[in-house]
Protein backbone atom coordinates (compact mmCIF):
# COMPACT_ATOMS: atom_id res chain seq x y z
CA UNK A 1 0.00 0.00 0.00
CA UNK A 2 3.39 2.58 0.53
CA UNK A 3 4.66 3.73 -2.52
CA UNK A 4 7.40 2.19 -3.92
CA UNK A 5 9.18 2.03 -7.63
CA UNK A 6 8.74 -1.28 -9.10
CA UNK A 7 11.93 -2.72 -9.81
CA UNK A 8 12.67 -4.09 -12.89
CA UNK A 9 11.96 -7.61 -12.54
CA UNK A 10 8.64 -7.32 -10.78
CA UNK A 11 7.49 -4.61 -13.77
CA UNK A 12 8.11 -7.10 -16.60
CA UNK A 13 6.54 -9.48 -14.06
CA UNK A 14 3.50 -7.11 -14.06
CA UNK A 15 3.62 -6.63 -17.73
CA UNK A 16 3.53 -9.72 -18.87
CA UNK A 17 0.75 -12.01 -16.24
CA UNK A 18 -1.78 -12.64 -18.89
CA UNK A 19 -5.05 -14.37 -19.02
CA UNK A 20 -5.89 -16.21 -21.64
CA UNK A 21 -8.17 -14.35 -24.21
CA UNK A 22 -7.06 -10.81 -22.70
CA UNK A 23 -4.45 -9.66 -25.08
CA UNK A 24 -4.63 -6.00 -23.63
CA UNK A 25 -5.23 -5.88 -20.01
CA UNK A 26 -2.42 -6.92 -17.06
CA UNK A 27 -3.65 -10.25 -17.16
CA UNK A 28 -3.55 -11.09 -20.63
CA UNK A 29 -1.83 -14.74 -21.33
CA UNK A 30 -1.66 -16.17 -17.17
CA UNK A 31 -2.64 -19.41 -16.40
CA UNK A 32 -5.35 -17.59 -13.77
CA UNK A 33 -8.52 -19.52 -14.04
CA UNK A 34 -10.80 -15.76 -14.00
CA UNK A 35 -9.20 -12.60 -13.56
CA UNK A 36 -9.75 -10.79 -10.08
CA UNK A 37 -13.01 -9.28 -9.21
CA UNK A 38 -12.36 -5.68 -8.83
CA UNK A 39 -14.17 -2.90 -6.44
CA UNK A 40 -13.75 0.74 -6.33
CA UNK A 41 -14.45 2.51 -3.05
CA UNK A 42 -14.74 6.13 -3.50
CA UNK A 43 -15.00 8.57 0.13
CA UNK A 44 -16.70 11.65 0.94
CA UNK A 45 -15.45 14.71 0.41
CA UNK A 46 -17.35 16.74 -1.85
CA UNK A 47 -16.23 17.98 -5.37
CA UNK A 48 -12.95 16.59 -4.32
CA UNK A 49 -14.05 13.12 -4.86
CA UNK A 50 -13.96 14.20 -8.66
CA UNK A 51 -9.79 13.82 -8.31
CA UNK A 52 -10.88 10.30 -8.81
CA UNK A 53 -11.72 10.82 -12.69
CA UNK A 54 -8.07 9.72 -12.79
CA UNK A 55 -7.93 6.62 -11.65
CA UNK A 56 -11.13 5.60 -13.85
CA UNK A 57 -9.32 6.77 -17.19
CA UNK A 58 -6.73 4.95 -16.01
CA UNK A 59 -8.41 2.08 -15.81
CA UNK A 60 -10.29 2.55 -18.62
CA UNK A 61 -6.74 3.11 -20.99
CA UNK A 62 -5.49 -0.58 -19.31
CA UNK A 63 -8.62 -2.11 -19.82
CA UNK A 64 -9.34 -3.01 -16.61
CA UNK A 65 -12.92 -3.58 -15.63
CA UNK A 66 -14.56 -2.35 -12.36
CA UNK A 67 -17.51 -5.30 -11.00
CA UNK A 68 -18.17 -2.83 -8.69
CA UNK A 69 -18.05 0.79 -7.52
CA UNK A 70 -19.36 2.37 -3.33
CA UNK A 71 -19.65 5.61 -3.49
CA UNK A 72 -20.13 7.90 -0.56
CA UNK A 73 -21.15 11.45 -0.24
CA UNK A 74 -18.94 13.16 -3.10
CA UNK A 75 -17.74 10.04 -4.14
CA UNK A 76 -21.04 8.58 -4.54
CA UNK A 77 -21.89 11.74 -6.80
CA UNK A 78 -18.68 10.58 -8.61
CA UNK A 79 -19.68 6.65 -8.75
CA UNK A 80 -23.00 7.76 -9.77
CA UNK A 81 -22.04 9.96 -12.92
CA UNK A 82 -19.66 7.27 -14.01
CA UNK A 83 -22.16 4.25 -13.73
CA UNK A 84 -24.65 6.45 -15.59
CA UNK A 85 -22.35 6.70 -18.66
CA UNK A 86 -21.44 10.01 -18.78
CA UNK A 87 -17.48 10.05 -20.51
CA UNK A 88 -15.00 12.24 -18.87
CA UNK A 89 -15.47 15.13 -20.81
CA UNK A 90 -18.70 15.18 -19.84
CA UNK A 91 -18.16 14.82 -16.17
CA UNK A 92 -15.81 17.87 -16.42
CA UNK A 93 -18.32 19.76 -18.39
CA UNK A 94 -21.05 18.66 -15.33
CA UNK A 95 -18.89 19.94 -13.00
CA UNK A 96 -18.10 23.51 -14.53
CA UNK A 97 -22.10 23.92 -15.22
CA UNK A 98 -23.34 23.04 -11.75
CA UNK A 99 -20.97 23.87 -9.34
CA UNK A 100 -21.90 26.96 -7.35
CA UNK A 101 -22.02 28.66 -4.38
CA UNK A 102 -26.14 29.68 -5.09
CA UNK A 103 -26.75 26.05 -4.21
CA UNK A 104 -25.36 26.74 -0.55
CA UNK A 105 -27.09 30.11 0.05
CA UNK A 106 -31.16 29.27 0.39
CA UNK A 107 -31.72 29.78 3.82
CA UNK A 108 -34.92 27.69 5.37
CA UNK A 109 -36.16 30.67 7.75
CA UNK A 110 -38.91 27.79 8.89
CA UNK A 111 -35.75 25.89 10.35
CA UNK A 112 -34.78 29.28 12.22
CA UNK A 113 -37.55 30.07 13.50
CA UNK A 114 -38.31 27.00 14.56
CA UNK A 115 -34.92 26.70 16.82
CA UNK A 116 -36.16 29.80 18.29
CA UNK A 117 -39.39 28.30 18.91
CA UNK A 118 -41.05 31.75 17.34
CA UNK A 119 -44.59 31.24 15.24
CA UNK A 120 -44.56 29.89 11.90
CA UNK A 121 -41.44 27.88 12.61
CA UNK A 122 -40.98 24.37 12.88
CA UNK A 123 -38.34 21.10 13.15
CA UNK A 124 -39.74 17.68 11.65
CA UNK A 125 -37.73 14.82 10.37
CA UNK A 126 -37.01 17.07 7.31
CA UNK A 127 -35.29 20.32 8.77
CA UNK A 128 -32.16 21.62 7.73
CA UNK A 129 -30.43 24.92 7.98
CA UNK A 130 -30.73 25.13 4.02
CA UNK A 131 -33.55 24.21 1.27
CA UNK A 132 -32.50 21.39 -0.92
CA UNK A 133 -34.77 22.30 -3.79
CA UNK A 134 -31.94 23.50 -5.84
CA UNK A 135 -29.65 20.98 -5.10
CA UNK A 136 -32.26 17.69 -6.02
CA UNK A 137 -33.10 19.77 -9.20
CA UNK A 138 -29.68 19.99 -10.13
CA UNK A 139 -29.28 15.81 -9.45
CA UNK A 140 -32.29 15.42 -10.82
CA UNK A 141 -31.88 17.20 -14.17
CA UNK A 142 -28.70 15.15 -13.85
CA UNK A 143 -30.25 11.93 -13.73
CA UNK A 144 -33.47 12.44 -14.53
CA UNK A 145 -35.22 8.98 -13.61
CA UNK A 146 -32.38 6.61 -13.69
CA UNK A 147 -32.60 3.72 -11.12
CA UNK A 148 -29.32 2.59 -8.98
CA UNK A 149 -29.63 -0.55 -10.23
CA UNK A 150 -29.32 0.30 -13.88
CA UNK A 151 -26.23 1.75 -13.16
CA UNK A 152 -22.98 0.21 -14.64
CA UNK A 153 -20.88 -1.40 -12.85
CA UNK A 154 -23.01 -2.76 -9.83
CA UNK A 155 -23.29 0.72 -7.71
CA UNK A 156 -23.97 1.16 -4.20
CA UNK A 157 -24.58 4.59 -2.26
CA UNK A 158 -23.91 4.65 1.56
CA UNK A 159 -26.47 6.71 3.69
CA UNK A 160 -26.66 7.28 7.33
CA UNK A 161 -30.45 7.10 8.52
CA UNK A 162 -30.92 10.62 11.09
CA UNK A 163 -32.85 9.10 13.46
CA UNK A 164 -31.12 5.65 14.53
CA UNK A 165 -27.22 6.41 13.28
CA UNK A 166 -27.30 2.67 11.16
CA UNK A 167 -25.63 2.83 7.72
CA UNK A 168 -27.70 2.30 4.63
CA UNK A 169 -26.13 1.07 1.81
CA UNK A 170 -28.68 1.78 -1.02
CA UNK A 171 -28.70 -0.24 -3.74
CA UNK A 172 -31.98 0.48 -5.16
CA UNK A 173 -33.83 3.49 -6.31
CA UNK A 174 -33.96 6.97 -7.39
CA UNK A 175 -29.89 8.00 -8.44
CA UNK A 176 -31.24 11.58 -7.70
CA UNK A 177 -32.82 10.50 -4.65
CA UNK A 178 -29.80 8.48 -3.33
CA UNK A 179 -27.01 10.89 -4.44
CA UNK A 180 -28.81 13.99 -2.44
CA UNK A 181 -29.26 11.42 0.64
CA UNK A 182 -25.24 10.42 0.86
CA UNK A 183 -24.25 14.07 0.47
CA UNK A 184 -26.59 15.62 2.60
CA UNK A 185 -24.39 16.99 5.15
CA UNK A 186 -27.01 17.49 8.31
CA UNK A 187 -27.82 19.88 9.75
CA UNK A 188 -26.61 22.09 6.60
CA UNK A 189 -28.99 19.95 4.37
CA UNK A 190 -32.10 18.27 5.88
CA UNK A 191 -32.63 15.01 5.37
CA UNK A 192 -34.56 13.13 2.77
CA UNK A 193 -37.03 10.37 3.23
CA UNK A 194 -36.58 7.53 1.06
CA UNK A 195 -38.73 4.33 1.97
CA UNK A 196 -39.35 4.94 5.44
CA UNK A 197 -36.04 5.84 6.31
CA UNK A 198 -34.93 9.93 6.69
CA UNK A 199 -31.52 9.53 5.44
CA UNK A 200 -28.35 11.94 5.41
CA UNK A 201 -24.96 12.05 4.34
CA UNK A 202 -22.87 8.74 4.61
CA UNK A 203 -20.04 9.78 5.89
CA UNK A 204 -21.67 10.01 9.72
CA UNK A 205 -21.95 5.84 9.09
CA UNK A 206 -18.86 4.82 6.89
CA UNK A 207 -17.20 7.61 5.12
CA UNK A 208 -15.32 5.07 3.28
CA UNK A 209 -16.91 2.14 2.65
CA UNK A 210 -14.00 -0.40 2.24
CA UNK A 211 -16.43 -3.07 3.90
CA UNK A 212 -19.04 -3.05 1.47
CA UNK A 213 -16.59 -3.46 -1.06
CA UNK A 214 -15.34 -6.68 1.29
CA UNK A 215 -18.81 -8.16 1.33
CA UNK A 216 -19.24 -8.20 -1.57
CA UNK A 217 -16.39 -10.31 -2.74
CA UNK A 218 -13.94 -8.16 -4.05
CA UNK A 219 -10.74 -9.36 -4.81
CA UNK A 220 -8.65 -6.43 -5.65
CA UNK A 221 -10.56 -2.95 -3.77
CA UNK A 222 -9.17 0.11 -4.74
CA UNK A 223 -10.64 2.64 -2.21
CA UNK A 224 -9.98 6.41 -2.75
CA UNK A 225 -9.72 8.53 0.46
CA UNK A 226 -10.13 12.73 -0.26
CA UNK A 227 -8.40 14.60 2.12
CA UNK A 228 -7.56 17.98 3.56
CA UNK A 229 -4.22 18.33 5.80
CA UNK A 230 -3.79 21.94 6.49
CA UNK A 231 -1.28 20.97 9.44
CA UNK A 232 -0.70 24.20 11.59
CA UNK A 233 -2.90 26.07 9.88
CA UNK A 234 -5.87 28.24 12.12
CA UNK A 235 -9.18 28.13 10.28
CA UNK A 236 -10.18 31.18 8.53
CA UNK A 237 -13.59 31.12 9.65
CA UNK A 238 -16.35 29.03 12.15
CA UNK A 239 -17.37 26.83 9.24
CA UNK A 240 -13.74 26.09 8.27
CA UNK A 241 -13.00 24.96 11.92
CA UNK A 242 -15.97 22.23 12.25
CA UNK A 243 -15.51 21.39 8.59
CA UNK A 244 -11.78 20.83 9.43
CA UNK A 245 -12.87 19.13 12.72
CA UNK A 246 -15.09 16.80 10.96
CA UNK A 247 -12.23 15.93 8.60
CA UNK A 248 -9.73 14.59 11.26
CA UNK A 249 -12.86 12.43 12.83
CA UNK A 250 -13.92 11.21 9.68
CA UNK A 251 -9.98 10.06 8.89
CA UNK A 252 -9.84 8.65 12.06
CA UNK A 253 -13.14 6.47 11.45
CA UNK A 254 -12.22 5.34 7.83
CA UNK A 255 -8.61 4.25 9.46
CA UNK A 256 -10.70 2.22 11.93
CA UNK A 257 -12.79 0.55 9.36
CA UNK A 258 -9.54 0.50 6.86
CA UNK A 259 -8.13 -1.74 9.55
CA UNK A 260 -11.11 -4.32 9.87
CA UNK A 261 -11.53 -4.56 6.23
CA UNK A 262 -7.97 -5.95 5.85
CA UNK A 263 -8.38 -8.13 8.31
CA UNK A 264 -11.62 -9.33 6.40
CA UNK A 265 -10.57 -9.57 3.04
CA UNK A 266 -8.11 -11.97 0.75
CA UNK A 267 -6.30 -10.46 -1.48
CA UNK A 268 -5.53 -6.87 -2.02
CA UNK A 269 -6.38 -3.18 -1.33
CA UNK A 270 -4.96 -0.76 -2.35
CA UNK A 271 -5.46 2.81 -0.75
CA UNK A 272 -4.98 6.08 -2.93
CA UNK A 273 -4.72 8.89 -0.48
CA UNK A 274 -5.89 12.08 -2.36
CA UNK A 275 -4.27 14.45 -0.47
CA UNK A 276 -5.45 18.65 -0.32
CA UNK A 277 -3.54 20.88 1.15
CA UNK A 278 -5.69 23.56 1.13
CA UNK A 279 -9.73 23.67 2.25
CA UNK A 280 -11.74 23.04 -0.73
CA UNK A 281 -15.72 23.63 -0.64
CA UNK A 282 -18.34 21.63 -2.12
CA UNK A 283 -19.13 25.17 -3.78
CA UNK A 284 -15.72 26.19 -5.30
CA UNK A 285 -16.23 25.71 -9.09
CA UNK A 286 -12.65 27.37 -9.39
CA UNK A 287 -10.71 24.79 -7.63
CA UNK A 288 -11.99 21.81 -10.13
CA UNK A 289 -9.08 22.23 -12.00
CA UNK A 290 -6.59 21.60 -9.23
CA UNK A 291 -9.16 18.75 -7.93
CA UNK A 292 -8.40 17.26 -11.21
CA UNK A 293 -4.65 17.36 -11.20
CA UNK A 294 -4.06 16.59 -6.98
CA UNK A 295 -6.00 13.36 -8.49
CA UNK A 296 -3.70 12.58 -10.71
CA UNK A 297 -0.62 12.97 -8.88
CA UNK A 298 -2.25 11.02 -6.29
CA UNK A 299 -2.65 8.22 -8.81
CA UNK A 300 0.93 8.09 -10.53
CA UNK A 301 2.02 6.95 -7.04
CA UNK A 302 -0.46 3.61 -7.04
CA UNK A 303 -0.60 2.68 -10.52
CA UNK A 304 1.93 -0.09 -10.44
CA UNK A 305 0.58 -1.40 -6.81
CA UNK A 306 -3.07 -1.17 -8.68
CA UNK A 307 -1.47 -3.62 -11.41
CA UNK A 308 0.67 -5.74 -8.87
CA UNK A 309 -2.31 -6.32 -7.10
CA UNK A 310 -4.82 -7.45 -10.59
CA UNK A 311 -1.64 -8.99 -11.49
CA UNK A 312 -0.91 -11.42 -8.51
CA UNK A 313 -4.30 -12.34 -7.97
CA UNK A 314 -4.46 -16.15 -8.25
CA UNK A 315 -8.15 -17.49 -6.97
CA UNK A 316 -8.23 -20.16 -3.81
CA UNK A 317 -7.56 -23.37 -5.09
CA UNK A 318 -10.94 -25.58 -4.12
CA UNK A 319 -10.29 -28.31 -1.37
CA UNK A 320 -9.24 -32.07 -2.94
CA UNK B 1 12.78 -12.52 -0.57
CA UNK B 2 15.49 -12.58 1.81
CA UNK B 3 14.55 -12.75 5.49
CA UNK B 4 16.48 -12.90 8.46
CA UNK B 5 16.12 -14.41 11.89
CA UNK B 6 18.10 -13.92 14.72
CA UNK B 7 17.37 -14.42 18.74
CA UNK B 8 18.32 -12.03 21.54
CA UNK B 9 17.28 -14.17 24.41
CA UNK B 10 13.82 -14.53 24.45
CA UNK B 11 13.00 -12.42 21.54
CA UNK B 12 13.12 -12.87 17.74
CA UNK B 13 13.85 -11.01 15.03
CA UNK B 14 12.45 -11.61 11.51
CA UNK B 15 14.44 -9.03 8.84
CA UNK B 16 12.28 -8.83 5.65
CA UNK B 17 14.27 -7.41 2.85
CA UNK B 18 12.49 -5.63 0.34
CA UNK B 19 8.44 -5.17 -0.49
CA UNK B 20 6.02 -7.46 1.42
CA UNK B 21 2.67 -7.48 -0.96
CA UNK B 22 0.57 -10.33 -2.16
CA UNK B 23 3.34 -11.95 -4.15
CA UNK B 24 5.98 -12.02 -1.35
CA UNK B 25 3.91 -12.64 1.75
CA UNK B 26 3.34 -16.09 1.76
CA UNK B 27 7.74 -16.36 2.05
CA UNK B 28 6.98 -13.64 5.20
CA UNK B 29 4.18 -15.71 7.09
CA UNK B 30 5.91 -18.96 6.32
CA UNK B 31 8.89 -17.72 8.69
CA UNK B 32 6.66 -16.20 11.14
CA UNK B 33 4.57 -19.41 11.45
CA UNK B 34 7.69 -21.10 11.83
CA UNK B 35 8.43 -19.31 14.94
CA UNK B 36 5.01 -19.55 16.42
CA UNK B 37 5.21 -23.16 16.11
CA UNK B 38 8.54 -23.53 17.29
CA UNK B 39 7.26 -21.75 20.86
CA UNK B 40 8.38 -18.54 20.03
CA UNK B 41 5.71 -15.49 20.90
CA UNK B 42 7.53 -12.64 21.64
CA UNK B 43 8.62 -11.65 17.85
CA UNK B 44 10.14 -8.33 16.34
CA UNK B 45 9.30 -7.42 12.90
CA UNK B 46 12.52 -5.43 11.48
CA UNK B 47 10.91 -3.42 8.36
CA UNK B 48 14.04 -1.15 8.39
CA UNK B 49 14.65 -2.44 4.83
CA UNK B 50 10.57 -3.07 3.99
CA UNK B 51 10.26 -0.31 1.22
CA UNK B 52 7.11 -0.95 0.42
CA UNK B 53 3.28 -2.85 1.74
CA UNK B 54 0.66 -4.34 0.62
CA UNK B 55 -2.52 -4.65 2.28
CA UNK B 56 -1.65 -8.10 2.09
CA UNK B 57 1.83 -7.45 4.54
CA UNK B 58 -0.50 -5.53 6.89
CA UNK B 59 -3.01 -8.66 7.25
CA UNK B 60 0.16 -10.90 7.79
CA UNK B 61 1.03 -8.63 10.83
CA UNK B 62 -2.36 -8.49 12.51
CA UNK B 63 -2.63 -12.54 12.01
CA UNK B 64 0.93 -12.61 13.67
CA UNK B 65 -0.12 -10.06 16.19
CA UNK B 66 -3.20 -12.45 17.15
CA UNK B 67 -1.39 -15.44 17.15
CA UNK B 68 1.48 -14.15 19.60
CA UNK B 69 -1.22 -12.83 22.06
CA UNK B 70 -3.24 -15.85 22.59
CA UNK B 71 -0.10 -17.21 24.25
CA UNK B 72 0.85 -14.11 26.20
CA UNK B 73 3.43 -12.96 23.70
CA UNK B 74 3.01 -10.17 21.56
CA UNK B 75 4.33 -8.51 18.22
CA UNK B 76 6.08 -5.51 17.50
CA UNK B 77 7.48 -3.77 14.65
CA UNK B 78 10.73 -1.79 14.74
CA UNK B 79 12.38 0.88 12.58
CA UNK B 80 9.35 1.16 9.99
CA UNK B 81 10.24 3.14 7.06
CA UNK B 82 8.08 6.60 6.18
CA UNK B 83 6.00 5.10 3.38
CA UNK B 84 5.59 2.15 5.85
CA UNK B 85 4.29 4.36 8.43
CA UNK B 86 2.02 6.73 6.18
CA UNK B 87 0.02 3.38 5.73
CA UNK B 88 0.35 1.94 8.84
CA UNK B 89 -1.42 5.46 10.18
CA UNK B 90 -4.01 5.68 7.25
CA UNK B 91 -5.08 2.13 8.07
CA UNK B 92 -5.48 2.52 11.82
CA UNK B 93 -2.91 -0.23 12.39
CA UNK B 94 -0.48 2.37 14.35
CA UNK B 95 -2.91 2.18 16.74
CA UNK B 96 -3.00 -1.78 16.79
CA UNK B 97 0.81 -2.53 16.97
CA UNK B 98 3.62 -1.22 19.12
CA UNK B 99 6.08 0.55 17.03
CA UNK B 100 9.37 1.05 17.85
CA UNK B 101 12.27 3.29 16.54
CA UNK B 102 15.01 0.91 16.35
CA UNK B 103 15.16 -2.87 16.64
CA UNK B 104 17.14 -2.49 20.19
CA UNK B 105 14.49 -0.38 21.56
CA UNK B 106 11.60 -3.22 20.64
CA UNK B 107 13.87 -5.68 22.22
CA UNK B 108 13.73 -3.62 24.97
CA UNK B 109 10.36 -3.17 25.18
CA UNK B 110 9.28 -6.61 25.87
CA UNK B 111 11.09 -6.59 29.35
CA UNK B 112 12.79 -9.44 31.04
Amino acid sequence: MSDRPVPEDRAAAITSASIPGDTDGPMAGSKVARRPKVGVVLGSGGIKAFAALALFQFLDENNIDVDFIAGCSGGALTAAVRGAGFSLAETRALLTEFVSGKLFSNLDYRTFLGMARLPFGRFENGSGILRSEGIREIYQGIFKDLRIEDLRPRTVIQATDVLTGDGVVLSEGLVADAVYASSAGFPLLPPICIGDRWLVDGAFSSSLPVLEAVNQGMDVIIAVAFRQHLSGQAPASFFEHVVSFMGRTTNINEAREMSLAIDLHHHEIVLIDVHFDRIIQMWDADAIPIVLEVGQQALETKKHAILSAIASFAPFAPRQ
Amino acid sequence: MEIKVEQKAKVTIITPIGEIDAQTVGEFTAILNQQLNAGQNQLIADLSRVNFMSSAGLRALLGTLKETRRSGGDFRLAAIQDNVRQVLDMTGFSGILKVFPTVDATVASFGD
